[in-house]
């Protein structure tokens, strides 16, 4: 008898202990605090994991053809690359070129216009949106509550295997939250643990000089919303930020996107309008467009010689992380998939 | 020890049958209102399809109850659930407190399974209205979706209201909302701003303890 509830004992203390395992972010100790309040629920392995198959399951698109990682693929840093415009369900297009996703928890608002406060609130957007995935968080809690798979994992994380929209919304919280990219050559370069060459050190002293203020380092944005001299695009008719506060100053003001990866994010900008870096770096130079919201800093915009666009760009490789881009923990969760 | 389990079994009994319930309702020219049923406005007609709002944070006399209410006209259960049948003083919230959306997602009558949370934008609705004006032979949709707390556009509001000893139940008149109908205002107001303040505002002196 007493032996059985040793037993009994013993497997509740592994379970609890397993279900409990919270995690913490790792990032260097030169960055600032997270701002995300991990104190709402802190990220646990377990979630993220689950948060995970969620990421990468089309059955939350309403035909069942289209995940978040359609258009947030990992291994271009969670954005895609072969559209300018993000394309959901039917081929649909949507209005926005989707951004990548990492290091969102030093980040206050989201999307372009940072309509999104809340990283929970996020994932209901491109669920309900008729372009992208023409679902509903109610259409998908009822699908997964006859999903097996997910009620084993439902019932062992919360004790009851109930698969409810707040729960849902949280996993895909927990692992977009886990996504931190901080392994970059320029962050071994900043630690001592490698060094610029020559071409990238120039690049660097550019950057410093004349983008750092915005895409401010070490996340490569301050996000602050600004106008970097788009001129507007006649068909799209975005006014970026001012549809969310409905303030005038804020017209044509989009959210500054960080640079890290940006090998591999392209096409560039809110709609996505340039293909490669180097229209980029054009279009600061002699195609900034003038509004009266444009940035005062870009007013005469920033010139280069042929040569610093050249050593521009080196610097700007020097932010690839591929050991995020291809971390496993971050690609698509087939053992969860296959299971029956 | 059998009457000590006794004693609690009836003191827990009695404390259950202490709890009541204040019914919500409604009410549009005094008349209760029914889903998807046409009334009269004016010279034409209304047919009101949609009425959702949150009461919250409820506090009723001294106490403060545990669970606020989605108000949906759908349902025909409306009510609040308080520990007292003397009803003189009800204060709550119409709508969702900036905490509370702040935080971003919650469950319960907070899930947004039910159709109360923005998508493209933050934050929960707190209020929706939604229906048909005829007027002149022409039918025009009208929906209010009124919500929204950041950038100077809080929509919560607060309530309170007094009761007199025969307080019965919590009411919503729509008779001024709909007033706004007969003006050449938007129709269709679907994210916050300045419009949706005002109509919160109307809203906010529109309940009644009767
Ligand atoms: C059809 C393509 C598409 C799908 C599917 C999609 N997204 Fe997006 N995502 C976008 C676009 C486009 C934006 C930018 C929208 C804007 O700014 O208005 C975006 C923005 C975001 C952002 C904000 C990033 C930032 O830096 O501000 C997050 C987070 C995000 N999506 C997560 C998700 C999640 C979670 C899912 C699955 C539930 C998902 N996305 C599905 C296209 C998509
Ligand atoms: C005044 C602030 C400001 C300055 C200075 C600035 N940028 Fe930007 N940058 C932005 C904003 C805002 C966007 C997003 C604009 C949009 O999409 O509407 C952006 C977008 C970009 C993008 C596209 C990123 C993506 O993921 O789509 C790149 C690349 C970029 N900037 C590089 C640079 C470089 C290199 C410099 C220095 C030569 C620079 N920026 C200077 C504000 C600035």
């Amino acid at each position: 008898m007493r032996l059985v509830a040793i037993f009994f004992g013993l497997i509740f203390l592994l379970v609890g202990f397993r279900s409990n395992q919270s995690i913490e972010l790792i990032f260097p100790s030169s960055w600032p605090e997270p701002i995300y309040n991990g104190n709402n629920y802190p990220l646990n392995e377990q979630k993220v994991e689950l948060g995970r198959a969620l990421f990468f399951d089309p059955q939350l698109s309403s035909d069942n053809t289209i995940s978040c990682a359609s258009c947030h693929s990992p291994y271009n840093a969670f954005t895609h690359v072969d559209h300018q415009l993000s394309h959901g369900i039917n081929d649909r297009i949507g209005t926005r070129n989707s951004p990548a996703i990492f290091n969102l928890a030093w980040q206050k608002d989201l999307m372009w216009d940072g309509a999104i406060h809340h990283i929970d609130a996020q994932a209901l957007a491109p669920i309900n949106h008729p372009d992208e995935m023409g679902s509903s968080i109610n259409e998908i809690v009822q699908k997964l509550n006859k999903d097996d798979r997910y009620k084993r994992v439902f019932k062992s994380i919360y004790s009851d295997d109930l698969i409810t929209g707040e729960r849902v919304l949280k996993l895909l919280g927990q692992f977009m939250i886990s996504l931190v990219s901080c392994d970059s050559k320029y962050d071994r370069v900043m630690s001592g643990r490698d060094k610029f060459d020559e071409q990238e050190k120039r690049g660097y002293e550019l950057f410093c000089k004349n983008c750092s203020e915005c895409h401010k380092e070490p996340l490569f944005s301050d996000y602050s919303f600004r106008n970097n001299g788009l001129e507007s695009d006649p068909q799209l008719k975005d006014i970026g930020r001012m549809k969310v506060t409905q303030n005038r100053m804020d017209s044509l003001k989009f959210k500054v996107p960080s640079l890290r990866n940006i090998e591999f994010t392209f096409p560039y900008m809110h709609d996505g309008r340039y293909k490669k870096l180097t229209e980029v770096i054009d279009h600061y130079d002699r195609k900034i467009h003038f509004s009266n919201t444009l940035d005062p800093i870009l007013e005469k915009g920033i010139h280069f010689t042929t040569n610093e666009k050249v050593d521009l760009v080196a610097f700007l490789l020097t932010l690839t992380d591929k050991n995020f881009m291809f971390a496993p923990e971050h690609g698509y969760p087939k053992d969860f998939f296959d299971q029956k | 020890m059998i009457r000590t389990i006794f004693i609690l079994i009836l003191f827990v009994a009695l404390r259950v049958s202490a709890q009541d319930s204040i019914p919500v309702k409604v009410m549009y020219d005094r008349l209760e209102l029914q889903p998807g049923k046409t009334i009269l406005f004016q010279n034409d007609s209304i047919r009101i399809d949609v009425v959702k709002f949150y009461l919250t944070n409820v506090v009723v006399g001294e106490s403060e109850l545990s669970s606020g209410l989605l108000f949906d006209l759908e349902e025909d259960q409306n009510y609040l659930l308080t520990p007292v049948s003397q009803i003189d003083e009800v204060q709550f919230t119409l709508g969702v407190d900036s905490l509370t959306n702040a935080n971003g997602i919650s469950g319960g009558i907070l899930d947004p399974i039910h159709g109360m949370y923005w998508s493209w934008q933050s934050g929960y609705i707190n209020f929706k209205l939604e229906g048909i004006h005829f007027e002149n032979g022409i039918a025009e949709e009208f929906s209010f979706h009124i919500g929204g707390f950041l950038n100077g556009y809080n929509c919560e509001r607060r309530i309170q209201l007094e009761g007199s000893s025969n307080v019965s139940r919590l009411e919503l008149d729509l008779n001024s909302i709909l007033q706004t109908l007969s003006t050449d205002q938007a129709k269709k107001i679907m994210s916050p701003g300045k419009r949706a303040m005002e109509l919160a505002d109307i809203l906010a002196g529109s309940f009644f303890l009767r």
